[in-house]
């Protein structure tokens, strides 16, 4: 298996700026008046990973693993679900005051995890390709933003075989 | 595919602010900020929706409870899927406690929410009635910086 490239991330909610980071790193990457370690320039080395007494910097892989393979059943399923959380969102959004706000935003979060696991867990998936490039043919009304898909489909390599 | 396609626009807006969400955690801005957008385009693309009363959110959330939930967990388990076992578990206590609060709110309307905030989970979608988040979510065990406070419109 080859080894796949990995880059640091600091997470500044964690960071307590003792910049143990700076020290450590062969190429400075750490040093950034924005605190985001520069991607370009980090070598993945994990040098400040182990030096940071906050725990704050973690090694990310550049080229993210094929996520877990779901059952038709299990789709189907959550499928059910999903249109239903959908409905509830979408009568929430029309109703007024601050339960109906929270019932829309809470219907969203429990649609977004139950999209999840019916296998659209990774933005670089094929399943998402699949949709993305089917949104490029399908008809749309005006306003839709084709450049902004066609630029994901772009940027975002594909890190399986479209399955399912 | 051919799933895809039944996806309606607020499902298609779900699945990119997931998408948004996904490309945030692997620290890809521009990614995230794009499907951000796409989630916006079908949000409002979305048609009226049909019987816009807070009894249909609760009919919606009994069926739900009776039949969505058991069945998606028994195909579940039979799957030996532990990561949709996990969101369903999660998301069902949610809906139940969703339940709760909208016959509360059924009874006592407006009046019930007068002197508190309402909070949901970021993570989970759980809601929380009070004037700060809890600690820790009960449902999810996120920590309370990840709520958020609901405004109204």
């Amino acid at each position: 298996m080859s080894e796949i490239r990995k880059f640091a991330v600091r997470n500044i909610r964690v960071c307590t700026k003792d910049c143990l980071c700076l020290y450590v790193c062969p190429t400075g990457a750490t040093d950034t008046e924005n605190s985001i370690i520069d991607v370009t320039t980090c070598t993945g080395c994990g040098a400040c990973v182990e030096s940071c007494p906050s725990g704050a910097i973690s090694l990310v892989p550049e080229q993210m693993p094929p996520q877990q393979k779901k059952k038709e059943a299990v789709i189907a399923a959550l499928g059910k679900l999903i249109k239903s959380k959908a409905t509830q969102e979408h009568i929430a959004s029309e109703l007024p005051g601050k339960m109906a706000t929270a019932i829309e935003r809470s219907c969203r979060i429990m649609l977004e995890d139950l999209l999840r696991e019916s296998g659209y867990m990774l933005p670089q998936s094929g399943a998402v390709h699949a949709i993305m490039e089917s949104l490029l043919d399908a008809p749309h009304r005006e306003g839709f933003p084709h450049e902004a898909v066609e630029t994901l489909l772009q940027v975002l390599a594909v890190n399986d075989q479209i399955n399912t | 595919m051919s799933d895809m396609h039944e996806l309606s626009a607020i499902e298609m807006s779900a699945l990119c602010s997931n998408l948004a969400r996904g490309c945030e955690k692997q620290y890809k801005q521009n990614e995230s900020v794009l499907f951000t957008k796409l989630a916006g385009y079908f949000k409002s693309e979305a048609a009226p929706a049909k019987d816009v009363r807070f009894e249909s959110l609760l009919s919606l959330i009994e069926e739900d409870l009776s039949s969505g939930f058991p069945e998606a967990k028994a195909v579940a388990t039979d799957a030996a899927d532990r990561g949709t076992l996990r969101a369903l578990v999660w998301s069902e206590k949610v809906t139940r406690i969703l339940k709760t609060l909208l016959t509360r709110y059924a009874q006592k309307g407006e009046a019930m929410l007068e002197n508190t905030g309402i909070f949901v989970c970021t993570i989970c979608g759980f809601m929380y009635l009070g004037d700060t988040p809890p600690e820790v979510c009960p449902v999810c065990k996120a920590p309370g910086w990840k709520f958020e406070k609901e405004n109204g419109r």
